[in-house]
């Protein structure tokens, strides 16, 4: 994104946020589901992300990508409604959130549809954010860490768990595959 | 697509490197999560709830208006419920559905053919004493 685009990210101009909005909302969907299990929630905390990264808009420093500054902002609102939600609830909407994925014409996708993202959205909440920002958003472990206030040692020590978890996933796929 | 990459490389899956699996999470991941998107409406009206409130906060005006958030709950709930109503009708019941409304229309035009008719009988019982049958029948079939 220039400079030029960014400056009217941050005077408001309604055409910029316009692109920005059709660019960028379907990656901070997708990412806001995997953090609060469920799509209407999800959109729920876009929208309220969205929102709050237009009013703070001033506020931008380019210290970060504009887009990785109002993911953050994005993902404090995937944790506010975290933060509503008690845990039983939220694995309810998991559930429900999981039968709607996996409601596809082709059925032979759907045994087997959204099994990471049912791996990733049984995680707890910092696990939970570390594996999205690391494998869906691309962010450095770096990056996360500092974004998370952990130390990166912490950061490796949960993707590495996952990354276990998820192997162990894929390879039953993967056998399914082959029967 | 990805599929046939992953089942590839699953035979050597213990043996993968970090780097590769990563690779592979990724990709399966964003493959999950592909059918999930913004739909346009939505994208629209968000930016349009944007707009809005930068009118009304520069305007001075939050005053009295809402909070814009909650009415962008609701915009997005109302679409919601309008596209899962246009989504969930099954298409025998919409068929079923134009079958009445056909059949409905077929019975207040059969209805109102047969009042148009009446006339045209009373008409005939009118006009028979003066004309005959032969003009009957003709006033009778311009009315059908």
């Amino acid at each position: 994104m220039g400079e030029e685009n960014i400056s009217r990210l941050v005077e408001g101009a309604p055409e910029a946020w316009g692109d920005f909005v059709h660019c960028h909302s379907d990656s901070l969907l997708r990412m806001a589901v995997l953090l609060v299990g469920d799509r209407d929630l999800a959109q729920d905390a876009l929208q309220d992300g969205l929102l709050a990264a237009y009013r703070a808009r001033a506020g931008f420093r380019g210290e970060a990508r504009f887009y990785t500054w109002v993911t953050a902002i994005v993902i404090n609102e995937c944790r506010k409604i975290n933060r509503l939600s008690a845990k039983r609830e939220r694995a309810v909407r998991i559930s429900a959130a999981m039968s709607e994925l996996a409601h596809r014409e082709d059925t032979s996708e759907s045994t087997e549809f959204g099994s990471l993202y049912n791996a990733i959205a049984s995680l707890g909440e910092q696990e939970r954010e570390v594996v999205t920002l690391y494998y869906f958003n691309d962010w450095k472990v770096s990056s996360i860490a500092t974004f998370l206030g952990l130390r990166e040692g912490t950061v490796k020590s949960h993707l590495a768990r996952a990354r276990n978890r998820l192997r162990s996933i894929l390879r039953r796929i993967g056998e399914g595959d082959d029967e | 697509m990805m599929r046939g990459d992953d089942s590839d490389n699953m035979d050597n899956m213990d043996n993968m490197d970090n780097i590769e699996m990563d690779r592979i999470i990724s990709a399966r991941l964003r493959e999950e999560l592909a059918e999930l998107y913004v739909r346009d409406e939505w994208a629209s009206e968000m930016i349009r709830q944007m707009v809005d409130d930068g009118v009304e906060r520069t305007s001075g005006a939050d005053e009295g208006l809402g909070n814009p958030v909650s009415r962008t709950r609701n915009w997005r709930r109302r679409c919601q419920s309008i596209l899962n109503a246009e989504l969930e009708i099954p298409l025998p019941a919409i068929v079923t559905a134009g079958a009445a409304v056909v059949a409905t229309a077929l019975i207040v035009a059969t209805s109102w053919q047969m009042n148009a008719v009446r006339p045209s009988v009373h008409m005939w019982r009118v006009s028979e004493s003066h004309h005959g049958m032969a003009v009957i029948v003709q006033e009778v079939a311009i009315k059908l």
